[in-house]
């Protein structure tokens, strides 16, 4: 376990500095991209569309950056086993030590982006920062689901590669589908039940319940034990024959 | 010869069996699976098609200070039993059991981070390589012995063949393991950093050990090797002096 350990962080601060080698700024990159992307999207939303939610910045941030985060990992994860095969089959290296330090570093990024923007945000709205108490729970289990997930994701994509096609695809629409930019009141009764059974709804709400001052962590708890559940179950029956198709 | 006792034994190999479940010749995507299974339910849920079996009920001994040379035709499984004694692959049915620690490096272009520089690489694979040491103080002794200098602290990635192998070389042959597996790998380095190494490595095997090299130069398996195994048929079908395996693999041609 303590080499397992050492070895998720040795992975995890590679992976942060080869991301960004040969760049001019580096690290800088990594915030500016969530930055734009919420800055393009509070100004079309909140002053072309007048979406009036009240702190539409606020709001838009705590949905967006945690979305940023799930949609980020799962499309970098799904392909891992599969580009990564020649290095697998060549040391003998866990393959989980792999995914984990990928999705530590998205990790990384995603908090030093959601406090780079908090910040100034906290000035100009009603956060107040002892929510930020209420902020890990919520996060744990998101990472925990985002990390179970992936793990599905990377292993079924070595046996049926189209799913990465498909990941890519379903993220970009499940984007429109997921109150990220709208609250779920804006949405008509007949049409709630999208919402209510898509389940990055359920990943996605918490972290912004949190950041709101309010604790609703039931729903996100159940979907990450049940899918670190599946995860396992699907490891652990795959992962032998893995190697065959790699 | 390798002598009997079994306190003395580093590994052992009992019915190893391999079977590959792979598709044969196929590009094997969600919609050709989906025609596939439309087309031949029973086929799919039946048959054996998909199995492509490698390693066949093998049996193999090895024991402290053997220098195993391994030959055997192209496709015929060696790499297969390399892989599986180093626990990258799990065995169909069989045991292999291994007394220490094996370490064992199947390509040496393997490079975690391409972008990142040689020594980056270099630290992040005795990561795994040495997973049990927590002092990485060996590292820049083999480092320095791989004579790259200046390239250390360039990409991974710009690195030719010949390289790559002195970095990967120079770092599985730092410390005494007890099984040690060298797979073609002598292959990308010139001349004369081959020399250096196989004295290096060489050297790590007096002082412990034992280790299963392949190679199709009959003439390195001679110089390293005081036993050698003919693979032939997904089992061994000679185990000798190396010597006399090497006549008897060049008549099996």
């Amino acid at each position: 376990m303590r080499i397992f350990i050492s070895q998720v962080i040795a992975l995890t601060l590679a992976n942060l500095k080869s991301r960004y080698r040969g760049t001019l700024t580096g690290f800088v990159w990594v915030i500016l991209n969530p930055i734009i992307l919420f800055g393009a999207q509070s100004f079309a939303f909140h002053f072309i569309l007048k979406l009036s939610v009240q702190d539409y910045p606020l709001f838009l941030l705590s949905g967006l950056i945690p979305w940023i985060f799930l949609s980020q990992s799962l499309e970098m994860c799904t392909p891992l086993f599969t580009n990564s095969g020649r290095l697998m089959k060549s040391i003998s290296i866990n393959p989980l030590v792999y995914l984990i330090a990928q999705i530590l570093d998205n990790l990384i990024n995603f908090l030093a982006a959601f406090l780079v923007l908090l910040i100034p945000l906290s000035f100009s709205s009603s956060f107040q920062f002892k929510n930020l108490l209420l902020l890990p729970l919520p996060l744990f289990f998101l990472f925990i689901t985002t990390l179970s997930m992936s793990l599905i994701l990377a292993t079924l994509n070595v046996f049926y590669r189209d799913l990465k096609f498909i990941v890519s695809f379903v993220m970009t629409f499940s984007f429109y589908l997921t109150p990220i930019f709208y609250p779920e009141t804006f949405v008509e009764p007949q049409y709630r039940w999208i919402i209510k059974y898509n389940i990055f709804t359920h990943l996605i709400s918490p972290v912004r319940a949190a950041v709101m001052g309010q604790l609703e962590i039931l729903n996100i708890f159940m979907i990450s034990a049940l899918s670190l559940l599946f995860s396992f179950l699907i490891w652990r029956h795959k992962k032998n024959a893995l190697y065959h198709y790699l | 010869m390798p002598s009997t006792t079994t306190s003395n034994l580093v590994a052992k190999i009992n019915q190893l069996s391999l079977v590959f479940q792979t598709p044969l010749y196929r590009n094997w995507t969600l919609r050709d699976a989906f025609i596939h299974t439309a087309k031949h339910p029973l086929e799919v849920l039946l048959s054996d098609k998909n199995r492509l079996p490698v390693l066949n009920k093998l049996n193999l001994e090895i024991y402290k200070g053997d220098r195993i040379g391994l030959l055997g035709v192209n496709g015929v499984g060696k790499t297969t039993l390399c892989r599986a004694i180093a626990g990258i692959y799990t065995p169909t049915s069989g045991k292999v059991s291994i007394q220490g620690k094996v370490r064992a490096i199947f390509d040496t272009a393997a490079g975690i981070y391409p972008e990142l520089t040689g020594r980056e690489n270099a630290y992040l694979l005795a990561k795994f390589m040495y997973p049990e040491e927590s002092k990485m103080d060996f590292l820049e002794e083999a480092l320095e012995f791989t004579e790259l200098n200046d390239f250390l602290d360039t990409p991974f990635k710009n690195y030719s063949n010949g390289m790559q192998a002195r970095l990967c070389l120079s770092l599985i042959s730092c410390k005494p393991c007890d099984l040690l597996i060298l797979d073609e790998v002598f292959d990308g380095a010139d001349q004369f950093f081959r020399e250096k190494i196989s004295a290096r490595v060489l050297k790590m095997i007096e002082q412990s050990g034992a280790v299963i090299f392949v190679s199709h130069s009959n003439e390195q398996i001679l110089r390293v090797c005081n036993r050698a195994i003919v693979l032939k048929d997904g089992s061994i079908s000679f185990d000798g002096k190396p010597k006399d395996a090497v006549n008897y693999y060049s008549k099996l041609l």
